[in-house]
């Protein structure tokens, strides 16, 4: 009997061991695990101001309508609604005024006056968010470099995107007219920190231990004040060039925009991201997948292209490579991703589908690497718009947002869907059928229709 | 005592020998949820069987008609589709990414890419995992008439092993690339260049075969610069001609398919070629394959045309769609098609056009392209519509054996 105590004991200390069981459970852990629980793990980065949650929607007030004569209302009726953050409304109506929506659900009133799209059958998506592109929305200071006609924005319209970051600045793909476009200026301070350029690597580090001992000496200088107030501030007309990026980046007023591919290189970055405890963005990350915890620990987010084909380095005895699972793996470890194509333009000379003409195919190679499809749209939605640091206007059909959405014959990841409308402050920016470029190609959803009436056949007397 | 282990040893160290060489011989019935066939009835099986001997398909049909054969290995995916393997009919990389073509002459007639197959190469499992089977490995466009393509299957081994066809087609580039060539030519000088060489070439055959038949009294003498054109003039191979923009396309089908009776595959053809269709339409053997250009701005309408759509509502049914590797993946075959559907064309024609019409313009549909009693068990297990990038290739299987396993290590 004793001998069987005794082993019982053993067993059941193994088991606590092998299980990693606790050895007690108290209030305070089952407390920490709620709130946790409200706020999912993948959200949470270190030393990032929360983003400004939306504006509170504002009370359904119906008799608020008469009163409102300027308003202008817009409404999509009968949508299959994906609100990105929240559930799907099937067949449900997204009622906008002034360009802001102002109401989702199945059972809304509808002024009279409001513009309407009946969208039964049609499925509603916020607007894509294109992290990086050019060609969409002009170079630079809307004033000067942004065409209102460009073909660029209309083609951009028609894969979908609605916003998207030209380097300078996030705008909106907004036609014939110069207002309402920025919604915010925005430069990421790009760095170089490879094995590659090891010069620029020690400059970048040597800037940020200078400026690093310099920010410690300011706040020794506030205390000094406290018992002094003749004491001298440190000089900081030194703080110019790669020095002032330091310190944009360790005061945490940027965030630092990385291009790195080999676990090498990401190692590196990262370890010197967490050392200063700067915030950091990383573009490619091709052979992240290796080592996914390392980015997860820093904190960082990744815009990645899964399709990106990188050969693994046979001479190497560790992994390397590309991997069509790299978005999904990183998406497991919690790390908020933005998927972009290879191109950053809309490429019309005839190689198809590795631009930015189809985001929503590149997400759907996202998919094909075992990516959730509902985390796939959110990588080309809500997530750029958090990176950007928009997401309180655009990327997910919330109440208060902009009216910015696009509204597809199908489901979005599908190689046959085409946008229908795209909508940008409450407007119609795109209309398939009316714009002309694909008007031909599946129109009323016809799987096989007529040929168009070109001019060709027709002089060649032979009748399509 | 220690015999006996050896013995054992030895027994268990066979026994592994026997499963990695398992192939040749060996029964493999294939249980899946569903089996495209791409064949002449078109028809679609699900919950289907699929029984491999010898590298051949062996028997099809739905799994309560058919019965497992005794000893048969059985790889039971029912959560997946059987898709006859991709064919590829514009490929350079089947000596990996280098040794593209030889750039001595702007007519190199003789030339073959046979001599630079690498069949193990790192593109080949790259092409598995994209559920391509077979390739067509030409010469580049560099120059008007770069050599003799190989026909060969992604599977690797020797290169015996792995041809399936040698000289596969001739390789000609209409315009469009050869403009290049280190003085620069235009149209006009090709275009004499392609017909003198093909007059050449024609007259050697004739000659060889005359004095084959008995008609000639002296035997003409044996040249290798022309010898291999001799199966192109017999219409046993086929003529891939980079083609594109209309006009381009006009000088084709009247050269190389009407002058020459050489049976044609225009390759590329895209730009605006598809206004020449009703010129395509009256020859039969004429086989379009389009890509990797899918889409045409037309400035003049203000419209995207999408090629294949365009080619196949004019009518042209021999259509299918191709990467020219590298300059898209070759893994990224199907993709080529799922931008064709995005620009208008339709997906079961689509996949046909990946499988079993590049299979007929290649003339070996005897063997590839269609899952039917007595081909090459050449086929891939995807997770769902091949055309769809969601869509996976989760087993690639190659003359019965499996070449590639996405569950032990997932290349695409």
């Amino acid at each position: 009997m004793q001998i069987r105590m005794h082993s019982l004991l053993i067993l059941l200390i193994v088991t606590v061991l092998v299980t990693d069981l606790p050895f007690y459970c108290g209030s305070i852990i089952q407390f920490t695990s709620v709130a946790e629980a409200q706020d999912p793990p993948r959200r949470r980065r270190r030393g990032r101001p929360r983003p400004t949650p939306p504006p509170t929607p504002e009370p359904e007030k119906k008799e608020e309508v008469p009163e409102d004569e300027d308003a202008e209302y817009f409404a999509v009726v009968g949508a299959i609604i994906h609100t990105v953050t929240g559930p799907v409304v099937r067949g449900g109506t997204v009622l906008c005024k002034n360009g802001k929506i102002i109401s989702i659900g199945t059972d809304i009133d509808v002024p009279d006056e409001a513009q309407k799209i009946d969208a039964d059958g049609f499925h509603l998506y916020p607007g894509l968010v294109a992290f990086r592109s050019s060609g969409l929305i002009g170079s630079g200071d809307p004033q000067k470099s942004q065409d209102p006609f460009a073909l660029g924005t209309v083609m951009g319209l028609a894969a979908g995107i609605t916003s998207t970051w030209n380097g300078s600045r996030v705008g909106k793909l907004v036609r014939g007219g110069l207002d309402g476009l920025t919604i915010r200026k925005q430069a990421f301070p790009s760095i170089t920190y490879t094995s590659r350029n090891p010069g620029a690597a020690r400059e970048l580090r040597q800037a940020l231990e200078k400026v690093q001992e310099h920010l410690r000496a300011l706040e020794r200088h506030a205390e000094e004040k406290k018992e002094n107030p003749e004491a001298k501030a440190p000089d900081d007309k030194w703080i110019r060039g790669t020095f002032a990026t330091a310190r944009n980046l360790l005061t945490g007023e940027a965030v630092a925009l990385t291009r790195v591919s080999t676990i090498n290189d990401l190692r590196l970055v990262c370890n010197l991201s967490r050392r200063f405890g700067f915030e950091l963005l990383i573009e490619g990350a091709e052979e992240a997948w290796i080592d996914p915890g390392l980015i997860a620990r820093t904190g960082a987010s990744v815009i990645l292209t899964p399709r990106i084909r990188r050969d693994a380095d046979k001479d190497r005895n560790q992994k390397s490579g590309s991997s069509i699972e790299n978005a999904s793996i990183l998406y497991e470890h919690g790390i908020p991703i933005a998927i972009r194509p290879r191109g950053t333009a809309i490429a019309l000379w005839g190689l198809a589908g590795r631009d930015l003409g189809h985001l929503p195919m590149e997400a759907a190679f996202a998919v094909r690497g075992g990516l959730p499809e509902a985390a796939a749209i959110e990588a080309i939605t809500i997530e750029p718009a958090r990176i950007l640091g928009v997401a309180d206007r655009i990327g997910s059909i919330e109440v208060g947002k902009d009216a910015d959405f696009i509204i597809t014959d199908g489901d979005l990841l599908s190689y046959l869907t085409h946008v229908r409308w795209a909508v940008v402050n409450g407007k119609i920016q795109y209309d398939k059928m009316e714009e002309g470029l694909l008007d031909h190609i599946r129109p009323g959803g016809d799987e096989v229709p007529e040929p168009p009436d070109d001019h060709w056949p027709r002089r060649l007397g032979d009748p399509l | 005592m220690r015999t006996l282990s050896l013995v054992f040893l030895f027994v268990l160290l066979a026994s592994l020998v026997v499963v990695e060489t398992a192939g040749a011989g060996e029964t493999i019935v294939f249980r899946v949820g569903k089996v495209v066939t791409m064949d002449d009835e078109d028809r679609v099986i699900n919950n289907a069987l699929v029984v491999v001997e010898d590298g051949k398909i062996a028997a099809i049909g739905r799994s309560r008609d058919l019965e497992i054969p005794a000893g048969a290995r059985v790889i039971d995916r029912r959560e997946l589709w059987l898709v006859p393997g991709l064919v590829e009919c514009h490929n350079h990389t089947g000596g990996g990414s280098s040794d593209l073509h030889d750039y001595i002459y702007l007519t190199n007639p003789g030339l073959r890419t046979l001599e630079s197959i690498v069949p193990d190469n790192p593109e080949m499992e790259r092409a598995r995992a994209g559920g391509v089977t077979t390739i067509l490995t030409i010469p580049g466009s560099g120059n008007n008439m770069s050599g003799f393509g190989t026909i060969l299957k992604t599977a690797g081994g020797t290169v015996e092993e792995a041809v399936l066809k040698a000289p596969g087609s001739l390789k000609i580039a209409q315009a469009g690339n050869p403009e290049r060539y280190f003085y620069g030519v235009g149209r006009s000088f090709m275009n004499f260049n392609t017909r003198q060489t093909l007059r050449k070439a024609r007259d050697y055959h004739l000659a060889r075969t005359a004095w084959e038949e008995g008609k000639l009294q002296e035997e003409p003498p044996k040249d290798l610069h022309w010898e291999e054109f001799r199966p192109l003039f017999r219409r046993e191979i086929v003529a891939s001609v980079h083609t594109q923009i209309y006009q381009v396309l006009m000088t084709t089908v009247k050269m190389v398919a009407g002058e020459f009776g050489i049976r044609t595959v225009l390759d590329h053809s895209t730009f605006d070629a598809w206004k020449v269709a009703p010129l395509i339409k009256e020859d039969e053997t004429i086989y379009t394959i389009n890509g990797p250009r899918q889409i045409f701005y037309d400035r003049t309408q203000r419209r995207i045309m999408g090629n294949a759509a365009r080619w196949w509502q004019a009518g042209i049914r021999k259509l299918g769609v191709n990467t020219d590797a590298p300059v898209v993946p070759q893994e990224e075959l199907f993709y080529q098609a799922t931008m064709a559907c995005y620009y208008g064309w339709t997906p079961y024609e689509a996949l046909r056009g990946v499988t079993r019409i590049p299979a007929e313009a290649l003339m070996l549909d005897h063997r590839l392209g269609s899952i039917k009693v007595g081909l090459d068990a050449d086929f891939c297990l995807w997770t769902g519509d091949p055309i769809d990038p969601r869509s996976s290739v989760e087993m690639a299987v190659i003359d019965g054996k499996i070449t590639y396993e996405a569950s032990k290590k997932r290349v695409f």
